[in-house]
């Protein structure tokens, strides 16, 4: 859960600043017309399109609108790993012994990686299947199209 | 202590030598006083006896002075001269050096600084080592490092501040920047990085209250901020026709004021500051300066937990838009108010109004402190200017000196105990403040408005590839030094993907840390047989045969609480925000 949220806001930050160096970029082509316009002798500040407060205003909906796309689109990719073949076994809600059956199992380094997006699948799995009740216990429940063994606690 | 009465009469003296009136010499000395006494103060809560006590300040900082320290070890007096003096001559688009660091500096806080933090390192050479293994890569960005540092970074606010001694208080020069070198020296030394953050928090108080109040007297003067955007563009000099025809002439671009001058994003073909220059040039060597250099990531490793990172580099974000009204205006406004001077364009002219042909933009912001500024508050001014040249070069020599000690001489010497890296660390600042010294005499010769471009052109040409190496050693597992060695088993908190990783790790530099291990061991069980008290307390020590084993490594947590982490994210966006929307209002 952690992780997820970590990687998550993460991401979030280098997604949004990102957008935010390519809106500035869009703002830049909307003024760049205006800029070429005004010739050498003009003494006056040239004439804008949209008053200044506007543009930056523009701006601030385009970045906050990128920022939830962005966070959107995480969510998204991040549950989609959930319908991939991995066969399970829960021994529990502590991550680390999940890494640690992978290790002692014979495998390679490759398992060693996966276990990265499985943790995901275990977290997003774990979540959604957490009884109410209790913290500690998990409901049992049947998934469609999905190979996951959920075992019931 | 005797050393810092002796330092603080010897700057009496010498301020009473010269001619200032009393109102002047009481803020000056009361800002002394306060930051002293703060360095004091942090001094002696501190404990400077360890490695990590003293270069990491114990990683107990909380989130004030970690944000201040990020501030006020960038701002430097460079920064008044600099960005006034190109705002005078070019307009606003210099400000968006500061404004892109907004975005970089949480770069820092929410990708760099958890990897860092995790590897459990001090230096970045070390981050390298451990990350790529071998010794040439970490000694390569040591030696670049302390060679940026004193070719870049010293020189600029050795020389920035030259200039505004000269211009706005005409001391002598040497000392003027000795004595200042040696008050910072002093509670560098003793105090660590503790106290220098510390007296940062009280120089980032300095420099933004007098800045404002500077600012606030400019447009006062010039008529508020509508007057100033009719105004500049016409702030032409009146003697802008050549003296000697047949030599040279003066053509109208060379004098009068740029149309785009408060635009940030400027013409990518005819613009001096091209957007795309702007936008992702100095992303890149932003990337360089506040996610992979010693100075601004040591103040983050110094921080007791990540939330308190990520909270002070929002803080230091927030102080970094304060500067293109704080400077970048003023300097326009010091071209309107005396467009003679500060926009001078014949060459005789300028030579005579601040001593070098280029121009005299350099000296906008000095000549608004002498001409707008009454009594008391010149003395103000002074301090702000001392805060911040004061904050960056201590900053600067005990960060070199982090380096020289725990890359350079325990390679030198593996067996340096602890007590021989920390007087190491003290006596390497002594020498780069004679280092610094001599950038004296090179000001003097030179023509600084030249020397300035060649600093950024050194920078520029070192920063990418130093970024780039560490962008790809956080976030792509697969770049190693030697292809043989590939892996996750050696990656285990040292890049980004794996940075909550709880396993053990086969150490690139295993054998090098081990051989100092031993080289440690040996001395120090050296020590015990030589000395003869040795045999007295030879009972006691029989039964401990070897030294105590160093305590296991503690892995370095970087957990958040939730509730917090999402206080700090939620702040974090609302500071981009703020960002984006003066990029969009200035662009």
């Amino acid at each position: 859960m952690k992780t997820t949220g970590e990687r998550e806001a993460a991401m979030g930050k280098l997604f949004a600043a990102v957008s935010c160096l390519l809106l500035s970029a869009a703002a830049v082509a909307a003024q760049g017309e205006l800029n070429q316009r005004t010739d050498d002798g003009d003494a006056k500040m040239q004439e804008r399109a949209l008053p200044q407060w506007l543009t930056g205003i523009i701006a601030v909906s385009g970045f906050l609108f990128l920022a939830f796309v962005g966070f959107l689109v995480k969510k998204a990719w991040c549950e989609e790993p959930r319908s991939r073949e991995v066969t399970v076994e829960l021994v529990g809600e502590d991550e680390f012994v999940n890494k640690n059956i992978y290790e002692s199992s014979p495998g390679t380094v490759r398992v060693k990686t996966v276990v990265g997006e499985t943790e995901n699948t275990y977290e997003s799995t774990l979540d959604m299947v957490r009884s109410k009740d209790d913290m500690n216990a998990y409901d049992n429940l049947v998934m469609d199209g999905t190979e996951d063994k959920v075992t019931s606690m | 202590s005797r050393n810092v009465s002796f330092g603080f009469s010897l700057s009496i003296l010498f301020i009473y030598s010269l001619k200032i009136n009393p109102a002047d010499i009481s803020v000056i000395v009361g800002y002394f006083v306060a930051v002293i006494g703060v360095g004091v103060w942090a001094m002696l809560r501190s404990n400077r006896g360890t490695v990590g006590g003293y270069f990491l300040a114990g990683r107990t900082m909380t989130w004030w002075p970690v944000g201040a320290s990020l501030f006020a070890s960038n701002i430097g007096s460079g920064h008044f001269v600099g960005l006034a003096g190109t705002g005078a001559a070019s307009g606003i688009a210099v400000g968006g050096f500061e404004w892109n660091a907004l975005f970089i500096v949480l770069l820092l806080g929410w990708l760099f600084v958890p990897v860092y933090l995790t590897a459990g390192v001090i230096t970045m050479p070390q981050y390298l080592k451990k990350r790529f293994g071998g010794t040439r890569i970490s000694l390569y960005l040591t030696v670049i490092s302390l060679f940026l540092y004193i070719f870049t970074k010293i020189s600029v606010d050795m020389f920035s501040g030259a200039v505004f001694i000269q211009q706005a208080l005409g001391w002598n020069i040497y000392v003027a920047v000795i004595t200042l070198l040696l008050i910072t020296a002093l509670y560098t030394i003793t105090g660590g990085l503790a106290a220098l953050m510390f007296t940062d928090t009280v120089q980032t108080f300095v420099i933004i209250a007098g800045a404002f109040v500077l600012t606030g007297f400019s447009f006062a003067k010039v008529g508020g901020y509508s007057a100033l955007l009719a105004k500049y563009s016409a702030a032409t000099p009146s003697n802008f026709s050549s003296t000697e025809p047949q030599r040279y002439n003066i053509s109208p671009s060379c004098y009068t004021p740029r149309q785009d001058a408060f635009n940030l994003l400027r013409d990518p073909t005819t613009g001096d500051l091209p957007w795309p220059g702007v936008l992702f040039g100095i992303a890149i060597v932003g990337g360089w300066y506040w996610c992979t250099d010693q100075v601004i990531v040591q103040r983050c490793l110094a921080a007791r937990n990540l939330t308190h990172v990520k909270a002070g580099c929002i803080m230091c974000g927030y102080l970094k838009l304060l500067p293109m009204f704080l400077m970048v205006f003023p300097g326009m406004i010091s071209r309107v108010l005396y467009p003679d001077e500060v926009g001078c364009v014949v060459p005789e002219v300028c030579k005579r109004v601040c001593g070098t042909e280029v121009g005299c933009s350099n000296i906008a912001y000095p000549k608004l402190v002498v001409s707008i500024m009454p009594n008391g508050l010149r003395g103000l001014m002074l301090a702000v200017m001392l805060a911040a040249l004061m904050s960056s070069l201590a900053s600067i020599f005990n960060s070199s000196s982090t380096l020289f000690t725990l890359d350079i001489w325990t390679r030198i010497r593996p067996q340096a105990a602890e007590r021989e890296l920390l007087i190491v660390g003290r006596v390497w600042v002594l020498i780069i403040v004679c280092v610094s010294i001599c950038w004296i005499p090179v000001v003097q010769a030179a023509q600084s408005g030249q020397l300035f471009d060649y600093i950024q052109s050194v920078s520029s040409y070192l920063a990418p590839p130093i970024a780039s190496v560490f962008f790809l050693a956080v976030f792509v597992k697969r770049v190693n030094e030697q292809v043989v060695r590939s892996g996750d088993e050696h990656l285990h908190r040292l890049v980004f993907s794996l940075r909550h990783s709880k396993e053990e790790r086969v150490d690139l530099d295993w054998e090098q840390e081990e051989k100092g291990r031993r080289a440690r061991r040996e001395a120090e069980e050296r020590r015990r047989e030589t000395s003869c008290v040795g045999r007295l307390c030879g009972s006691s020590q029989a039964h401990e045969e070897a030294p105590p084993p160093e305590a296991p490594e503690k892995l370095p947590d970087i957990g958040e609480e939730p509730a917090w982490r999402h206080v700090v994210d939620a702040n974090a966006l609302i500071m981009m925000a703020a960002a984006v929307f003066m990029w969009g209002y200035y662009a």
